[in-house]
């Protein structure tokens, strides 16, 4: 089996200062250089005409990448969907995606083709989903909604992913609308508490500036919200240095802001290269394949996720913690 | 003339004893609301999160006292959006008559005075939404005789009622059949349409347009006649153009831009866009509004037209710099404009600290994109002209001559950097979203209070936060304060006054309030403070 290795994935790119609320860190990966815009940010129109498959238009006339696990949620008398894995899409390509998930339990009814915006499944979920990439059994990921719903006290029987957006609502606009994109981010590797639980890189700068809220908000957010609910009032992760003043002037006191800040950046480098020394293993038949681009799957024995590659350059990176 | 009625103690309104800090909560949360939410998205909430929020902190005030709500809603610095949910309010709950600290003369005045003062898009919605409820958002329709009066008297004693006839057509005649009922407009229309009237149409004619019409009567009646689709003999110009335009586009050049391409969009659809817009910037019939709006669309068709910066807010001036580019006629109205909203600031200082959030937050939502920076750099302007000695510092931004928000929020550093220079005082400007990391900026304010720094912090937000019910803070020990727009500054600077002395505080922003507002003729009637 191919392997690969973390720096592969984030050649060509450096990183930003963290930035940390709560629960949640989030370290950007911005690029070295200007990449190429071949992919367009994956503004998609999506639908549905049967259960278990989405039907998606690309109205770029560059290709893009649908983003692994996405899902639309949708104010409509309408079963909302998600995918497992990431597709492909040729500039103005309108497919059917297959194996598609139903994750709206108790309602029924086609989802009207329009530019809905879009979700990322919970990480918590994301790797189930992604093993069960191949079947076509729209109603087998209610199991694992239902139980991440009781896991994290939402009521109501079923696998719906809307009872948790909306019991939680609050929680994720007031947890993670604090992060901010700096200028030429085109990823993030996210910690929650002191565990890096993911790495996203997008293909450019555009790209990224569309995929970062549904990450952000419903994928990493539910981690966040789950880590808020197991621990303490004012229990902060370990990279959180407070400010160690010694002496009682201001120099003494920007003194320790810096110290504190580098602390912090040393401290979330440690746990980033810890988490990310073991090398992933690629299956060796990609999942899809458009022109140049490969659509693979890649796993070790603590992420899992997706990846685009063209030759050896690494154009899509989606993994989260198994 | 109606008369505010005194309290004790030279006190406009005095609290419930042991409720002081709680009145004092209540007003301030609506303050909060009142002078910063427009009912829209920001970068953080959704409109209904922030709609819901807003009429929460509306109904709260209300519910306290009347009276208060009514004074406050005239404030310098409260939005129109605001006052649009004041009104509503106010005219959907009968005041059965009662005398509190207005009378219902006075009440009834600050609403027509409110409702004039709106811009005619916003006053019309305004009428419209009366005719509309939402029990689970507690809002109550309004058709009782007080608020069919409101709508006649604001729209039939207008000067400018042949413009708005011929400009809101449609929805000048939702907002009278909703005065006067689809029978009795009917009616109105018919008889407008006859040339003889017995006297009983007479009568129908003079007690429901006549006696608002002041002096215009005839020119009242032309303009109802038009507006309800009376066919008749028109004799007022803007009508005249109107239908003349139908046949050949120039005879309606005195006509709105917006009338004038809708004629042309329908009539004359082998003429461009850009034709009509040179007709129209030839009479000089542009609002000042559009002169900005359409700026971008004329340099396209190679139309001058002429806009004077110095006629538009320091807000709306950073908007179109935004989207046009700063040049120095607009960099010298900013200036201008600063200079004057700085002479009525409440403080003068000698040295200053002034730390700008240009963070990507900043941005706001894409419905009303850029407004937070603008707002910010307006404020930023303003202070700059309140002191000697400025000491400026940029949290994220990208930093030319004018700051576009991008990237993180650290404003721990920049609080330090602008203590250095001594300043008397610091100001924060920030929609209050922390997170390089978070809690850093009220670490550095509790380590500065322990080494004795005592400098004034002051945190001005002009995002309101529907999740935290009123504005983000960035630190216990620093007042937020609200601000949209530099004018409104001194409104909102008194809500630290109501934090520290709600009693002292709530009397003194009423009386700012009554002084510069419609109820200023009734304050020789009031009391002085002791």
């Amino acid at each position: 089996m191919p392997r690969l290795s973390i720096e592969e994935i984030l050649r060509g790119t450096s990183t930003g200062r963290i930035q940390s609320v709560g629960c949640m860190g989030v370290v950007p990966i911005i690029q070295g250089e200007d990449r190429p815009e071949d992919f367009a940010p994956p503004n998609v129109e999506a639908g549905t005409r049967n259960y278990g498959r989405v039907h998606v238009r690309n109205p770029a006339d560059r290709p893009t990448i649908v983003p692994t696990a996405a899902g639309w949620c949708v104010r409509q008398a309408a079963q909302d969907h998600a995918i497992a894995s990431a597709a492909l899409m040729k500039a103005k390509e309108i497919r059917d995606i297959g194996g598609a998930m139903c994750v709206q339990q108790n309602q029924g009814g086609l989802i009207r083709q329009d530019a809905h915006k879009f979700v990322i499944l919970p990480a918590g979920m994301r790797n189930v989903a992604l093993a069960m990439r191949h079947q076509s059994r729209y109603d087998r990921l209610w199991p694992v909604l239902h139980s991440f719903n009781r896991h994290l006290g939402v009521s109501g029987y079923g696998g719906n992913l809307v009872s948790f957006l909306k019991h939680y609502q609050k929680e994720l606009d007031e947890f993670v609308a604090e992060f901010e994109l700096v200028p030429n981010q085109i990823g993030a590797v996210v910690l929650v508490m002191d565990r890096v639980v993911g790495v996203e890189v997008a293909p450019n700068v555009a790209y990224w500036s569309v995929v970062w809220e549904p990450l952000i908000r419903v994928c990493y957010g539910a981690l966040a919200i789950d880590a808020a609910r197991r621990t303490p009032e004012g229990y902060a992760p370990a990279y959180r240095t407070p400010l160690g003043i010694v002496g009682t002037d201001l120099n003494a006191i920007a003194e320790a802001l810096n110290d504190a800040n580098a602390a912090m950046s040393r401290k979330v480098t440690a746990a980033v290269d810890a988490a990310l020394a073991e090398p992933l293993l690629c299956n060796e038949t990609p999942d899809a394949q458009l022109e140049s681009f490969q659509l693979l799957t890649a796993a070790n024995q603590a992420f899992s996720g997706q990846i685009v590659k063209s030759g050896e350059a690494i154009r899509y990176a989606s993994l989260c913690l198994c | 003339m109606t008369e505010l009625v005194r309290t004790q103690q030279g006190e406009i309104y005095r609290p419930p004893a042991g409720q002081e800090i709680e009145v004092g909560r209540t007003i301030c949360a609506f303050l909060d609301t009142a002078t910063t939410s427009f009912g829209r998205a920001t970068h953080y909430n959704t409109k209904q999160e922030q709609q819901a929020a807003e009429l929460k902190a509306h109904r709260e005030l209300f519910n306290l006292e009347r009276d208060i709500y009514t004074i406050l809603l005239t404030l310098q610095g409260v939005t129109d959006r605001s006052r649009q949910i004041g009104m509503k309010t106010l005219l959907s709950h009968s005041r059965n008559g009662v005398t509190g600290i207005l009378t219902p003369g006075s009440e009834r005045e600050v609403l027509y005075q409110m409702i004039r003062s709106l811009p005619v898009p916003r006053m019309l919605k305004m009428i419209d939404g009366l005719r509309v409820g939402n029990e689970e958002l507690g809002l109550k329709k309004a058709n009782n005789a007080r608020t069919r009066k409101l709508i006649l008297r604001s729209l039939l004693s207008s000067k400018s009622l042949q413009l708005w006839a011929v400009k809101y057509r449609s929805k000048m005649r939702m907002a009278l059949t909703h005065a006067w009922g689809e029978r009795k407009t009917g009616v109105i229309r018919s008889i407008l349409s006859k040339d003889k009237w017995t006297p009983k149409e007479q009568s129908i004619v003079r007690h429901n347009l006549d006696r608002y019409a002041g002096d215009h009567v005839i020119t009242t009646r032309e303009c109802a006649a038009f507006i309800l689709g009376s066919p008749c003999q028109w004799n007022l110009p803007l009508f005249k153009a109107f239908v003349a335009a139908k046949d050949d586009l120039k005879a309606g050049a005195k006509l709105p831009l917006e009338v004038l391409e809708g004629i042309r969009s329908t009539y004359h659809k082998d003429v461009s866009k850009e034709e009509a817009l040179k007709l129209v910037a030839t009479t000089g019939t542009l609002t000042t509004h559009q002169k900005m709006t359409v700026q971008k669309r004329a340099k396209a068709a190679g139309v001058e037209v002429e806009m004077d910066p110095t006629k538009y807010d320091a807000v709306r001036l950073y908007l179109y710099a935004f989207e046009c580019g700063l040049s120095p006629e607009v960099t010298a109205a900013l200036d201008k404009k600063a200079k004057k909203a700085a002479n009525i600031f409440p403080a003068k200082y000698d040295r200053l600290g002034i730390i700008v959030d240009a963070s990507a937050s900043m941005y706001g939502d894409r419905t009303q994109a850029l407004r937070p920076m603008a707002a910010t750099l307006a404020m930023r302007d303003m202070l700059k002209h309140t002191s000697k000695q400025v000491h400026i510092t940029y949290a994220g931004g990208a930093c030319a001559d004018l700051v576009r928000p991008e990237g993180e929020t650290d404003l721990a550093s920049g609080l330090l950097e602008v203590l250095e220079s001594m300043p008397d005082a610091v100001f924060v400007l920030s929609d209050g979203y922390e997170n390089a990391p978070a809690g850093r900026f009220n670490e550095v304010i509790q380590a500065i209070r322990e080494i004795g720094i005592q400098t004034p912090v002051y945190h001005i937000n002009p995002v309101y936060a529907a999740e935290a019910g009123s504005i983000r803070s960035l630190s216990p020990d620093v007042p937020a304060m609200p601000v949209q727009t530099p004018a409104a500054i001194g409104t909102t600077f008194l809500r630290g006054l109501i934090e520290a002395e709600p009693v002292r505080g709530i009397n003194t922003l009423l009386r700012r309030a009554i002084e510069s507002g419609p109820l200023r003729k009734e304050l020789s009637h009031a009391p002085t403070e002791h």
